[in-house]
């Protein structure tokens, strides 16, 4: 009887334990889908503003960026390639928001997305910015994310 | 001797009763556990196939308007973000249809919950041809909030397309749901510019 129960236990403990761990795996799939695409609506919202207005200056203090350049190096100095952050934690994006990193996981309740700027520049036109967009989450206490990197780039120039 | 040779034989009805609780306990248990995941499952296959349809509508819509739109009508039928000067920059509307190089005609058809894709009288060789035509979601997804503007903001400027709206799975003819687990729904929005269009 006492065997029994034994093997009965290990066996509960084992399935339980692989339960457990195929459900957050799960909603770990579930988060990293919502997140991927958090990510590409960012990026393409971003792309869109390059195409709409690249401008090329720096911004340099000024109090309302006019183009795409000048939003994306709001921050910074010439030392650390002008490295801007910005909060995008609504959908659908409707315009520039929060400067700096985000506060909360607003985005969905769950989510924070932040986007990086360091910016390329020639005798202060900017030529290209480095895009960095990390979407955060909260998984049962832990903390995950996942990144993505791209360049955009005018192949006119000044 | 026969009866007690015969005595131990079998379960004793403890025993038996032992093993039918152990059974009615741990089988609703595994029932219940098996439900959470494949629930779980459904949820994940949903969200995917909504960003699935989601991206696709994105995609199609950005390669069919871009490379073949040259002229925007609304609903009226009056030109909208056109390169006309008399009036004041920038042009703004709401595109209805669009006609390509060619002056044949295709649109955006949003009726709830579909958004079609049509071209009634293409002019041959329009490049419009080569699209299906039809609904661009399948009868699984509702395709809501639909939102479609244009901008233009100068004459020498290429107008520039919005599009907006959420695509989610449908639940017996609606997006949501009594459970608020079974809700999948995402937003898109994508800007298209067009590759070619008219200038004075």
């Amino acid at each position: 009887m006492m065997i029994f129960i034994v093997i009965l236990s290990i066996f509960f403990i084992m399935a339980a334990s692989v339960v457990t761990f195929t459900l957050r795996n799960m909603k770990f799939n579930e988060s990293k889908i919502k997140a991927t695409h958090y990510s590409n609506q960012l990026e393409e919202w971003l792309r869109t503003q390059k195409e709409i207005d690249w401008g090329g200056e720096l911004c340099n203090g000024c109090v309302n960026p006019s183009n795409f350049t000048q939003s994306a190096t709001g921050q910074g100095n010439s030392g650390d390639n002008y490295q801007t952050t910005y909060c995008f934690n609504s959908t659908p994006i409707s315009g520039w928001q929060d400067l700096g990193q985000c506060a909360d996981y607003t985005l969905n309740s769950i989510f924070k997305r932040e986007v990086v700027f360091t910016s390329q520049f020639i005798s202060g036109y900017v030529n290209q910015i480095n895009v960095s967009i990390t979407i955060s989450w909260k998984d049962l206490g832990d903390d995950r994310s996942i990144s993505t990197n791209t360049v955009f780039t005018v192949l006119e120039q000044p | 001797m026969m009866i007690s040779k015969l005595s131990v034989k079998g379960f004793t009805f403890i025993e038996t009763l032992v093993v039918i609780a152990l059974f009615g306990l741990t089988l609703p248990l595994v029932l219940t556990i098996l439900f959470t995941i494949m629930r779980q499952q459904i949820r994940i296959f949903s969200l995917s196939e909504v960003k699935r349809q989601g991206d696709n509508i994105v995609n199609f819509l950005d390669s069919a308007v871009r490379e073949n739109a040259y002229r925007i009508y609304d609903s009226s039928g009056a030109e909208v973000c056109h390169e006309d000067n008399s009036e004041p920059f920038p042009h703004q509307g709401t595109p209805a249809s669009f006609r390509d190089r060619y002056n044949s005609s295709f649109s955006l058809d949003y009726t709830y919950p579909d958004l079609l894709f049509s071209y009634p009288d293409p002019n041959f060789p329009a490049p419009t041809h080569s699209f299906p035509q039809g609904p661009l979601n399948s009868t699984k997804m509702i395709v809501e909030s639909f939102f479609i503007s244009c901008i233009r903001s100068s004459q020498y400027s290429a107008p520039l397309v919005t599009v907006n709206f959420t695509i989610c799975f449908n639940h017996d003819g609606s997006c949501t749901s009594s459970n608020p687990e079974e809700i999948v729904s995402l937003d898109y929005q994508t800007n298209i510019k067009l590759r070619s269009f008219p200038t004075p």
